[in-house]
């Protein structure tokens, strides 16, 4: 009860005129930078903190937590309307809002994905208020044997996700982790398969990648399938989920926001990995999974409410413990140090004014992000009523100045244009782009967890199975990778749907 | 006849612009904005360094300074593009120095070249202390502690830190060679990484910059054991390395701003100038304070270079493996 007078009081610091005014530009920029691809909420933090030096600590606070978390928003936007993700963390919601907007729902899709966000936006805020200390000392309990079971139980986690098949969906992972093994080895630092090229020596971008991946790729497929064909032929239907969207999608985000909330606590783990595992969760549990990508709801409400409620609980390691999960909070963590905040366990006591009114933003940001998305729901969709003639060379231009606003280099925009045609074949030959992102992102932690336990175990693999979590997670992933050799049931599906 | 008056006034409009252009670059530098391309991602360290820093500037400059990004190639795409860019001084280089003076020891044919490219303008080394920290509930006390016992057991002891040839892991190698012992190096690519593995008790010390100690150390949470050159501002009662004995472990964070070869002397002046000024500021010096930043600055082109020269000697005692190539 005594957490509900400080949420109160935090609100009302949220209220004040000033606070909500930066609120409100926090949440609006941040859908803004969430809608571009290329430009991600780091970025946009990066340029805007020199700017908060002179407002007060609170609202600063305030209008860059907006942005990180008004960024998750936006980022469905683009990638139900023209099948680009204006960010990662919207890549497994192309799958299905893509296909709900060339039925003609684009509007429903956009509509949960805006309530999705709401509703996770709101239980994990209150996950924050009530377990956020007890629940940042667990997350002290991973080491790197625990992310590397971690990251492999998502990435088997991907199998559950394949369309077509496993085996492609296989292909395309393992082509992700290679591509994630380009530049510094992380072990010895020596450059890997950089063809002797500086732009190769940090590895290969994940935004670049997903722009050509996506956006690109999308725009080459359609010039093929020839302009007029390729308009969405259905009627808009509706601009507002219905009640049997609501019925479909209702439990699926409330799965999602607390599978979202509970394994971005783990410092490190990005609002990525959590997308693509309520996916996989939502698709495994559903009395339909073979309508799964074909634009069902349920397949934008998990992921859209996971990115929502994981980028709420990542600021359960950064403000209970003064560990960052990710480049955004990491900036929220210098922010915080300019004003002279000191981020961590002592934080509730000697700053509740920020930890509260912090919090209480949270809650009020999200029903400003409703408001404003809901209404431009309508002006969205009407976007899929401009010729495309008009539209595709707009997006393409919006794909490269993205890509080379990511590091203001013009390799960038190359590796965009590369990965543009590597999207059109993929997609040709009926392989799936999702897990090839999902290797990308995991490939490199993944990596290094695993020489990182190997160097604390003196080379031995037992050290997977002597700590408890590894050992569950490893488990898991074993169980996974063994049932399909007994039940043959998915597998033998898989094998069949993609030879016929 | 319409069109021609229209064609006339636009016309002199255009001869307009550009006396007024002309008249404007005869105006002392700098008369337009400045860009700065910083070879580190946006919101670093590096890169908030130099932010607050041209923030403060911009009262002085009277112009604006653009921050451009780019971490390409540990900062050598950065470098090659000011290297090759106008010398007029509105394209200017900010980094961290040991990134070109480690790309000329690995690779001394290689596209830039820090003395032959560029003209300092200042550096401030020694902007963050390295610092060796352990769990406050363990039981090291000091380098002696943790040298003793990595004698006795060989191999026991883990350290966290940076990635292979940043300045933190070259730290530790240089510590473990001249102290005779063999401890495991864990590179972790983050510092708050680092930080949490320490925190969980998966690694037993980490080496780390020292700003991202304070909240810990607020929170009683670690414990310093030793900083690298200078005592750190965050624990001053702390011995450094080279108090403890082991004057060898010696490398400095430099964040430094270069032009490309041959720009004006009095570019580099007007420089100078703004960076006393906003060293005389106290409100600048405290924001500076508060994300730990120290302020060394050093100017004049004699003073840059021999620091330089320094810099070079200290990465040269390092095997290209060492400095991860």
């Amino acid at each position: 009860m005594e957490k509900f007078s400080f949420l109160l009081t935090g609100l009302s610091i949220a209220l004040q005129p000033t606070n909500l005014l930066y609120c409100f530009l926090g949440v609006f920029i941040g859908t803004m930078v969430g809608v571009l691809p290329g430009i991600g909420p780091s970025g946009t933090i990066a340029l805007l903190l020199p700017i908060t030096f002179g407002a007060p600590a609170v609202s600063a606070i305030i209008m860059l937590c907006g942005i990180a978390y008004g960024a998750q928003y936006g980022g469905s936007t683009t990638s139900i309307l023209v099948n680009m993700p204006g960010e990662a963390s919207s890549v497994v919601t192309c799958l299905d809002g893509y296909a709900m907007a060339r039925k003609g729902r684009a509007g429903p899709a956009l509509g949960i994905a805006a309530f999705g966000s709401f509703i996770a936006g709101t239980i994990s805020i209150f996950g924050l208020v009530f377990l956020a200390p007890p629940l940042a000392e667990f997350s002290l309990r991973f080491g790197p044997p625990e992310y590397f079971a971690l990251m492999a139980f998502a990435m088997t986690v991907v199998l559950y996700l394949a369309r077509e098949s496993m085996t492609k969906a296989l292909i395309m992972a393992i082509f992700g982790l290679i591509l994630a093994s380009v530049g510094f080895d992380s072990a010895t630092g020596k450059l890997r398969f950089t063809l002797g090229l500086l732009a190769l020596r940090d590895g290969v971008g994940l935004p670049q990648v997903l722009i050509g991946l996506y956006g690109v790729s999308e725009i080459l497929l359609t010039v093929e399938r020839g302009i007029k064909r390729s308009i969405i032929e259905s009627e808009i239907k509706g601009l507002l989920p219905t009640l049997q969207d609501w019925k479909d999608a209702l439990f699926p985000i409330a799965r999602s926001s607390i599978l979202g909330f509970f394994i971005s606590m783990i410092p490190g783990i990005s609002v990525v990995i959590p997308t693509f595992i309520s996916y996989a969760l939502e698709k495994k549990i559903s009395k339909h999974p073979e309508k799964f990508g074909t634009g069902v709801i349920e397949g934008v409400a998990a992921p859209e409410s996971a990115n929502n409620a994981a980028s709420n609980g990542g600021m359960i390691p950064l403000l209970s413990l003064g560990l960052p999960t990710g480049a955004t909070s990491a900036l929220i963590l210098a922010a915080l140090m300019i004003h002279g905040i000191t981020p961590g366990p002592t934080l509730i006591k000697e700053s509740p004014q920020v930890f509260w009114g912090v919090l209480g933003s949270m809650y009020i940001g999200n029903v400003m992000l409703l408001a404003l998305n809901l209404p431009l729901i309508g002006l969205w969709v009407r976007i899929l009523k401009v010729p495309y003639t008009f539209l595709f060379p707009l997006i393409l231009l919006f794909c490269l100045i993205g890509s080379y606003a990511i590091d203001n280099t013009r390799t960038d925009m190359l590796i965009t244009i590369i990965f543009g045609l590597v999207g059109y074949l993929i997609k040709k030959f009926r392989y799936e782009g999702a897990p090839l992102v999902l290797g990308l992102v995991l490939g490199q932690r993944m990596e290094k967890s695993l020489c990182s336990s190997l160097l604390l175990s003196k080379g031995s693999y037992l050290i997977f199975f002597q700590r408890p979590i590894s050992m569950v997670l490893i488990g898991m992933v074993m169980l996974m990778l063994i049932s399909p050799f007994f039940t043959r049931k998915r597998f033998g599906e898989e094998a069949m749907r993609s030879d016929g | 006849m319409k069109a021609r008056i229209l064609l006339f006034s636009t016309g002199i409009l255009f001869l307009a612009g550009f006396t007024s252009v002309g008249s404007a670059q005869e105006r002392a530098y700098p008369n337009r904005e400045i860009k700065v391309i910083v070879g580190h991602g946006a919101g670093g360290g590096v890169d908030l360094h130099f932010r607050l820093l041209f923030k403060e500037m911009e009262t002085t400059l009277k112009v604006p300074v653009i921050i451009v990004n780019q971490a390409g190639g540990s900062s050598i795409v950065a470098a090659s593009e000011v290297a090759a860019a106008k010398k007029d001084g509105y394209t200017l280089l900010g980094l961290l120095v040991a990134n070109l003076v480690i790309k000329n020891i690995v690779d001394p044919k290689g596209p830039v070249d820090l003395i032959r490219d560029f003209d300092p303008v200042f550096a401030n080394p020694g902007s963050n202390t390295n610092v060796l920290i352990t769990r406050s509930d363990s039981e090291f006390k000091s380098l002696k502690d943790l040298v003793d016992y990595a004698r006795k057991k060989p191999g026991v002891l883990s350290i966290g830190t940076g990635t292979v040839g940043s300045n933190v892991h070259l730290e530790l190698l240089m510590f473990q060679r001249s102290a005779k012992i063999n401890i495991g190096i864990l590179p972790f690519s983050a510092t708050p990484e680092t930080i949490q593995m320490v925190l969980g008790g998966h690694v037993n010390f980490g080496e780390i910059g020292d700003t991202a100690v304070i909240p810990h150390l607020a929170s009683g949470k670690v414990k310093v054991l030793a900083a690298v050159g200078k005592r750190s501002r965050v624990a001053p009662d702390v011995p450094t390395y080279a108090e403890q004995g082991y004057p060898n472990v010696d490398l400095e964070v430099c964040p430094t701003l270069l032009g490309p070869k041959g720009i004006p002397g009095d570019v580099t002046k007007v420089w100078e100038n703004a960076l006393s000024l906003a060293l005389k500021n106290a409100n600048f010096l405290a924001s500076f304070k508060k994300v730990g930043i120290n302020a060394n600055f050093i100017t004049g082109a004699d003073k840059l270079r021999n620091l330089f020269k320094k810099d070079f000697e200290r990465y040269s005692r390092f095997s290209r493996e060492d400095l991860g190539q």
